[in-house]
């Protein structure tokens, strides 16, 4: 027989075959060729086309390969497995998966949460390079504001520093008019490398030349939108309004929206030239009117600029005294917004931590309950683990099939996890107040499946271990008990939970208490019902006669006006001078530039002396302080005495008790407040309780006669207070969603291995019930497997929560003390959840019949 | 889904399987459907067809010895299973009840 000439083809064959057919088709091929030979047929070609006619898809083998293919069926078997074991205990299921489900919607958003704060300001490009100038005075605060003209002495003095960008004070709350037609807007002044510096992609005009024009306005798209009804706005005017500045502007570009996750929002940037025309006094002084962001070059160290920003200063301002400058990283300052001494203490980042914290506690009690119900239940699946054991099963394949099971679970719970997550996202961005920008990109898609895969091992780990683990002759012989160490190590867990679910239950209780001791602190004055708003285009004098007719309204009890904003300025104390100071001591002092009425308004409660009236003449050069102040002058009776700031003195005609306009967090600092001269920033109305609604429209109705076009925009004082407490708000609603979360998975597992061990005591109550135990004695018997741990978690959890939330309160300079109710509530709820939880299994065991547990066997 | 239904090249091997009884293997398929039906049939075509079928559970098979001729390699017999022989009968059922409804036959002589 001439077998070379079918190597080819049968080469050919083995390459695309599959395996499992090859030997059959094979010799189909060689009897068919020596039968061709026989009948003189050209069999060799023949048989090559017979091979390439074999190309079919049920013929060539699977892609795979062979060996592969075979793991892939040893899975498909786990997970047939891990089905059939689902429907078979479907309550410990369904307590896994609502657990897991739980762990993960809190998880995954926070991951989301945690992502959008990291990425703020990060989209800049090179934005590790982008640094901002900033000051120190000494304490905590962190001082944005710097002086232009310093700011460009660095530029050209500190090589590292590429090029800088000085942008006003702030986002101005201003007004942009196009025909007549008033915009509210907000926005800022900066220098012509902005949009070089920043990330903001131009839509409309040339880069190179937007800043060319010296009143050059550059808008969003969706300001653009709101005023020109289209983006293709180049070379339209507009007027700019801000108080009683104006000036008129051309559009020289728009930009892409501002994105979610930069820490600046704006709607329009206007030229600093305008800026500088118009505070040229002030930048020329020296005065800290603008902010300065700058790029340092490739591989420059802030500390190197920090060192010789600090040369600078000593070379060219020997008798400098003021906040020393340095430079932070800009896109950190979002999350360490707060500075000691140059090095960052915290800020955000905080609240990110404890966010983490909560979402890994939660999660670790999901996957909890599952090692607890699956270890719980090895008894009834030893003898499986047995069987597979004798039939030659290896450890790795068992743990492998036990993971698959912990794997399936928390990716079905991870599935319904983002579909909820999808359905309350916008919920929860409510009431966190925030918007949060999903980033759907691989990497998060990659780091949900990982969370999904991570919890899926977690939980899978210990059970796969613990089941693997045993001897295959003593589980087929005897029944099976669980060794002391490892019942040790499921009431551990049990501890865990319940611990950190006692924790996050007196953090509620105590938050809330602080919250509710914030709202009803009598702060020293009333901040209810006061409504302001910005004067924008009215000049003093007309401010003036708006509030004397304001004063006529019936539902309006007191009118004034403030020069800045309602408090929160700051003046330093080192040109604050009076009889008897020490010249070296600097304090920081509140100040109010008011009109008449104003601390009438307010109700600030009088204690020496007299408030500002217009029945004693020419009040400007007198001043009203607060205690603190008249505290830290340290005079019995300071009415009469002289008070400097800066350059004018002023005598003292008042001392007003101690009031909080700061947040709690602050102790009460030293103010004084002087009378400004009839122009005033903000005015500020207040109203009687019951006649709100008709009384608004009214306001309104004056404030358009007296500034035409100008829309009202108002907001009530206590509002703008609690906005200091935005981050305590969010700490609220994350801690009472987590506590909920907590003790409600710590249940599902309490409630699963309470349905667990009544099954498997069955036998034994019976027994016990025959021979005339009481349902006491029941009840008994079957929670003091629950009862010890739980109480253990109670002391531990007390301890824990004392510890932590007293850390929480000390950020408070006022705050409410720790009581031992707060504990004992915590604690009896706890309890009672407990119990209503475990209550109707364990009244199931006292009441059933002993025949029906007994009957069989 | 429907009931499966033969199609006309499964049926002839099936119908082939059946004639040669506890001797089908794959060569010897081929060689009987070509001699009585005078049509060439390919090896790949045929392995298709009778791997679709055992999958069916219309035919099941198993190795027979190894034999010179291939080369020391082993046939796979092929027999009819019982479900095999059901959707076999239940094919002829409804040719013949198509065939039987045919009005007039001689029509096609006349032709």
């Amino acid at each position: 027989m001439n077998k070379i000439p079918l190597k080819g083809p049968l080469k050919l064959l083995r390459l695309f075959c599959n395996q499992d057919y090859l030997e059959e088709i094979e010799g189909d091929l060689l009897e068919r060729f020596e039968k061709r030979i026989t009948q003189n047929k050209p069999a060799k070609w023949l048989l090559w086309l017979d091979v390439l006619k074999l190309l079919r898809p049920k013929i060539i083998k699977p892609v795979f390969g062979r060996r592969k293919l075979k793991q892939n069926n040893m899975l498909t078997h786990n997970i047939v497995v891990s089905f059939r074991s689902f429907k078979r205990h479907k309550i410990s299921f369904f307590i896994n998966y609502l657990g897991l489900v739980g762990g993960l919607v809190t998880v995954l958003f926070i991951y989301l949460w945690v992502n959008h704060e990291l990425s703020v300001d990060r989209f800049h490009n090179d934005s590790e390079r982008i640094y901002r100038l900033v000051s120190d005075n000494g304490g905590s605060a962190t001082l944005l504001n710097t002086s232009p003209r310093f700011a460009r002495e660095l530029e050209s003095s500190i090589p590292e520093i590429e090029f800088i960008v000085n942008s006003s004070w702030g986002t101005l709350e201003s007004s942009l008019i196009v025909e007549e037609e008033v915009y509210s807007t907000e926005g800022e002044f900066a220098t012509e490398s902005f949009f070089e510096l920043f990330t903001y992609p131009l839509t409309h005009g040339n880069p190179a030349t937007i800043f060319n024009e010296p009143n050059a306005i550059i808008l969003s798209e969706k300001t653009a939108l709101r005023l020109f009804n289209s983006t293709d706005v180049v070379g339209k005017t507009l007027e700019w309004q801000w108080y009683s500045l104006e000036e008129s502007a051309v559009v020289t570009g728009v930009y892409k929206d501002v994105p979610n996750n930069s820490s600046a929002q704006f709607d329009y940037v206007l030229s600093f030239n305008v800026f500088e025309r118009r505070f040229r006094d002030r930048i020329a002084r020296g005065n800290r009117v603008s902010r300065t962001f700058m790029k340092l070059t490739d591989g420059a160290s802030a500390e190197t600029v920090n060192q010789k920003i600090h040369q600078h200063t000593r070379a060219n301002y020997p008798d400098f005294h003021g906040d020393p400058y340095f430079v932070i990283e800009y896109a950190d300052y979002y999350l360490n917004s707060e500075y000691e001494n140059g090095k960052p203490i915290g800020g955000r980042i905080e609240l990110i931590r404890l966010f983490i914290v909560i979402a890994i506690l939660i999660l670790i009690i999901a996957c909890i309950n599952f090692m607890n119900l699956s270890t719980a239940r090895a008894a009834l699946r030893t003898k499986e683990i047995g069987v597979r054991k004798t039939m030659g099963a290896l450890r790795k394949s068992l743990i492998f099939q036990y993971l698959t099971e912990s794997c399936m679970i928390s990716s079905i719970a991870g599935l319904t996890a983002l579909g909820i997550l999808f359905l309350v996202f916008p919920l929860i961005e409510r009431l966190l107040g925030q918007a949060i920008q999903p980033s759907l990109d691989h990497k998060s898609i990659l780091a949900f499946l990982s969370i999904i895969f991570i919890t899926g091992l977690l939980s899978g780990s210990y059970p796969a271990l613990y089941l693997s683990r045993f001897n295959p002759i003593q589980v087929l012989k005897g029944p099976f008990f669980a060794s002391s160490g490892d019942q040790w190590l499921r009431k551990g867990l049990v501890v865990f939970q319940f611990g950190t679910s006692l924790i996050l239950i007196v953090a509620v209780l105590v938050i809330y208490q602080q919250m509710q001791f914030i709202q009803t602190k009598d702060l020293g004055y009333k901040n209810e019902f006061i409504v302001n708003f910005e004067t924008k285009g009215m000049s003093g004098d007309k401010q003036q006669a708006f509030l004397s007719e304001a004063r006529r309204i019936p539902g309006v009890v007191k009118a004034s006006g403030i020069s800045h904003a309602l408090f929160g300025a700051q003046k330093s104390g080192a040109n604050i001078t009076w009889e008897g100071k020490d010249p070296e001591q600097e304090v920081w002092f509140e100040w109010g530039n008011i009109g008449y009425d104003m601390l009438e308004l307010l109700d600030i409660e009088l204690l020496e002396g007299r408030f500002f009236s217009k029945e004693f003449g020419n009040e400007t050069t007198k001043v009203v302080i607060n205690k603190a102040t008249k505290n830290l002058i340290g005079i019995e009776s300071p009415l009469g005495r002289k008070f400097s700031v800066g350059e004018n003195d002023y005598e003292i005609i008042g001392v007003t008790d101690d009031f909080h306009f700061q947040s709690l967090h602050e102790q009460i600092k030293p103010t004084f407040f002087l009378l400004n001269n009839g122009w005033s920033m903000k005015l500020a109305l207040r109203i009687q309780p019951k006649r709100i609604n008709e009384t608004l429209p009214k306001i309104q109705n004056l404030y358009s006669k007296f500034n035409p076009g100008f829309p009202f925009e108002y907001t009530f004082h206590d509002d703008d207070q609690s906005e200091l407490y935005t981050t305590e708000k969010k700490t609220t609603v994350l801690t009472k969603y987590a506590a909920g979360l907590a003790i409600f998975i710590s249940c599902l597992g309490l409630f699963g291995l309470v349905s667990f061990v009544t099954e498997r005591k069955s036998k034994e109550m019976g027994i016990r019930k025959i021979l005339g135990a009481s349902g006491g004695s029941i009840v008994r018997a079957i929670s003091k497997d629950f009862v010890v741990p739980i109480s253990v978690a109670t002391v531990l959890g007390v301890g824990a929560s004392a510890l932590l939330i007293n850390r929480w309160l000390n950020q408070f300079a006022y705050r409410v003390d720790l009581k031992w109710w707060f504990f004992a509530s915590a604690i009896l709820l706890m309890f009672s959840i407990t119990a209503i939880t475990t209550v109707s299994k364990i009244i199931k065991v006292v009441i059933a019949n002993p025949i029906n547990s007994l009957r069989d066997e | 889904m429907g009931k499966y239904h033969l199609g006309e090249f499964e049926e002839i091997v099936m119908l082939t399987v059946g004639i040669l009884e506890g001797k089908a293997y794959g060569f010897a398929i081929i060689e009987e459907i070509e001699n009585r039906l005078n049509r060439p049939v390919s090896i790949g075509a045929l392995q298709t067809v009778l791997k679709r079928l055992e999958q069916k559970g219309y035919l099941d098979s198993k190795f027979g010895e190894a034999t010179a001729i291939r080369g020391g390699r082993r046939r796979r017999y092929y027999h009819l299973t019982s479900a095999g022989i059901a959707i076999l009968e239940e094919t002829k059922e409804q040719r013949m009840s198509l065939w039987n409804a045919l009005p007039n036959l001689r029509l096609n002589k006349t032709l």
